[in-house]
């Protein structure tokens, strides 16, 4: 046990013997030398150079060049540069992807008429207005874009559809207003075109609000069928009324008819009795 | 001997009501009599013949519609024309549709053993709580049934005399029934859209773009019925909900069409066109 310990010693003693024949003090230290050094000076060399050269998250391999502070410094702002380039990339690829999912997302097929009316005749009773409202929006669809690019990307559930040149209309359009009020902070853009990412883990949150808005446009068609079989059981109970109603005043004629027969036959037996009782009499 | 008043005629027709329901009246009997009235070349006889059996099935015991059900042929009118008389010629075209539709009537009892404009409606009813296989196979029994009613097509114009009325408003009675078991039925075929099976959601799809075209002719039949003269409380308001039905159903279709796979989500312009059809 000893001697192993000893062999080890020594065999660290030789290669440190190495690294010391190599290292020359008065030259800066040679990057494809630090594979070979192990000593405690050139490692917190090391750790030097490395800080001023790049930071921590991003680290380029330039070993056949020479670092010199001019150029670590030329590369901090080229560096820089790229990272806003790339955030601005993000942001812009968030925004693409938005504008894709908004002009061909199921619920942006939705028209606002229907939406509107079925909130309005699912509240009230009355259906005159939501009959002439969709007739209305109809033209509109083609006509006038403008209304569906005010729709922000949140709201996009309720923008009209219109034909392919409208939508790319309204896609600049819908651009432009994110730009301005809606912009994504550059800060928070990394995060948000990780999140959106084709690349990324799916996310179920979005995909269970668009099947819910799925589910909500059948229901109201649903809703708007209960309508009609509501009408439709009133009518048959106010015919079913009337009905039983003109029964009824056959029956009472019915029985009026008998009544007056029976009071026929009873006047006549009176009769009968009558000659009888006299025949007998006298 | 002197036509019966139209009083007369309702008694009688009363009477008849009456003894269906009576266990020692023969109802074979009673039926064979109407049919070899509908033989009669006066076209009078044979729309009256023609509307007391439509009373009786509508009005009288279920005995007698079961019978008419049990028959092999029916009424054979397809051919029926009557040249004598002045307005032969346009009530024959009535007579014939008029027994298409008794015919369709009775094959309908036939097949599913339940009078569609007798049945129990509601959310308890028959059609809302029928199961997905019967639904499908349901649905377009009714579905024939209601365009054999809604061929006869009667203007209001052709409806000038109290024959042809005294059919219509029957006809009328039965079409809000019956629409009535269909639109229930079809809610139900909704409500179950998406826990059917794929070849079952072609066939329900199928059956559901149907029941939108039936719906506009519908709404036709009831604004006649209008403006013949027909009380307008006894008329469901399907006008404006109708344009509602129409302009939701090609996004209900949209997703149905999703699911079955028939449609890409992601065509835009194809989406485009399909909600054009149905606007």
């Amino acid at each position: 046990m000893v001697s192993v310990l000893q062999n080890v010693k020594a065999t660290m003693a030789w290669r440190k013997h190495q690294l010391l024949a190599d290292f020359d003090e008065n030259e800066s230290p040679i990057p494809n030398e630090f594979k070979r050094r192990a000593s405690p000076s050139s490692l917190s060399a090391i750790r030097m150079s490395l800080r001023k050269r790049a930071p921590l998250k991003q680290v380029e391999l330039n070993f056949p060049k020479t670092p010199t502070w001019e150029s670590l410094e030329a590369r901090q702002k080229c560096q820089t540069l790229q990272s806003i380039k790339r955030t601005a990339k993000n942001a812009f690829g968030t925004v693409s992807q938005k504008i894709q999912k908004s002009c061909q997302s199921p619920e942006d097929l939705m028209v606002t008429f229907p939406a509107e009316s079925i909130s309005r005749s699912c509240a009230t009773s009355s259906t005159k207005k939501t009959s002439t409202t969709p007739r209305t929006a109809c033209p509109k669809k083609s006509i006038t874009p403008a209304a569906s690019s005010k729709s922000t990307p949140r709201s996009s559930k309720r923008a009209l559809l219109g034909p392919p040149r409208v939508s790319e209309h309204k896609k600049w359009r819908g651009f432009s207003s994110w730009l301005g009020k809606d912009a994504v902070p550059l800060r928070r853009s990394r995060r948000a075109a990780a999140l959106k990412s084709p690349y990324s883990s799916p996310v179920p949150a979005s995909r269970k609000i668009e099947l819910d808005c799925e589910l909500e446009l059948v229901s109201s068609g649903i809703c708007q069928l209960k309508r009609i079989s509501q009408a439709f059981d009133d009518a048959i109970v106010q015919e079913e009324r009337q009905h039983a109603i003109s029964n009824y005043y056959y029956l009472m004629a019915q029985n009026l008819q008998s009544a007056r027969r029976s009071q026929k036959l009873f006047q006549a037996i009176r009769r009968r009795t009558k000659k009888l009782h006299q025949a007998l009499g006298t | 001997s002197q036509a019966p008043t139209l009083l007369q005629e309702a008694f009688q027709t009363r009477y008849l009501i009456q003894c269906t329901n009576e266990m020692n009246v023969n109802i074979p009997q009673l039926a064979d009599t109407l049919f070899e009235r509908t033989a009669n070349s006066s076209w009078v006889v044979v729309f009256k013949a023609l509307i007391t059996t439509h009373h009786l099935m509508m009005y009288g015991n279920e005995r007698f519609i079961q019978y008419l059900a049990s028959r092999n042929t029916l009424f054979n009118l397809n051919n029926y024309l009557d040249k004598s008389a002045m307005q032969g010629y346009d009530m024959s075209t009535f007579i014939r549709r008029y027994s298409r539709y008794l015919n369709e009537k009775a094959l309908s009892y036939r097949l599913v053993a339940v009078d569609f404009t007798k049945m129990k409606r509601g959310i308890d009813g028959v059609m809302r709580t029928m199961n997905a296989e019967k639904l499908l196979k349901t649905l377009p029994i009714i579905q024939n049934q209601l365009d054999a009613l809604l061929d006869f097509d009667a203007n209001p114009n052709e409806l000038t005399n109290g024959v042809i009325n005294a059919a219509f408003m029957l006809l009328f009675k039965d079409s809000i029934r019956l629409f009535a078991a269909y639109n229930e039925g079809i809610i139900n075929l909704l409500e179950r859209y998406f826990d059917m099976k794929k070849n079952q959601c072609k066939e329900g799809l199928d059956i559901y773009k149907k029941f939108l075209a039936r719906m506009t002719k519908l709404s036709e039949f009831l604004k006649v019925a209008e403006q013949v003269g027909i009380d307008q409380g006894d008329i469901p308001d399907l006008t404006q909900v109708s344009v509602h039905i129409i302009l939701i159903n090609p996004i209900i279709l949209f997703f149905a069409f999703l699911k079955i796979g028939v449609y890409p989500s992601n065509h835009s312009s194809q989406i485009y066109s399909l909600l054009c059809i149905y606007i």
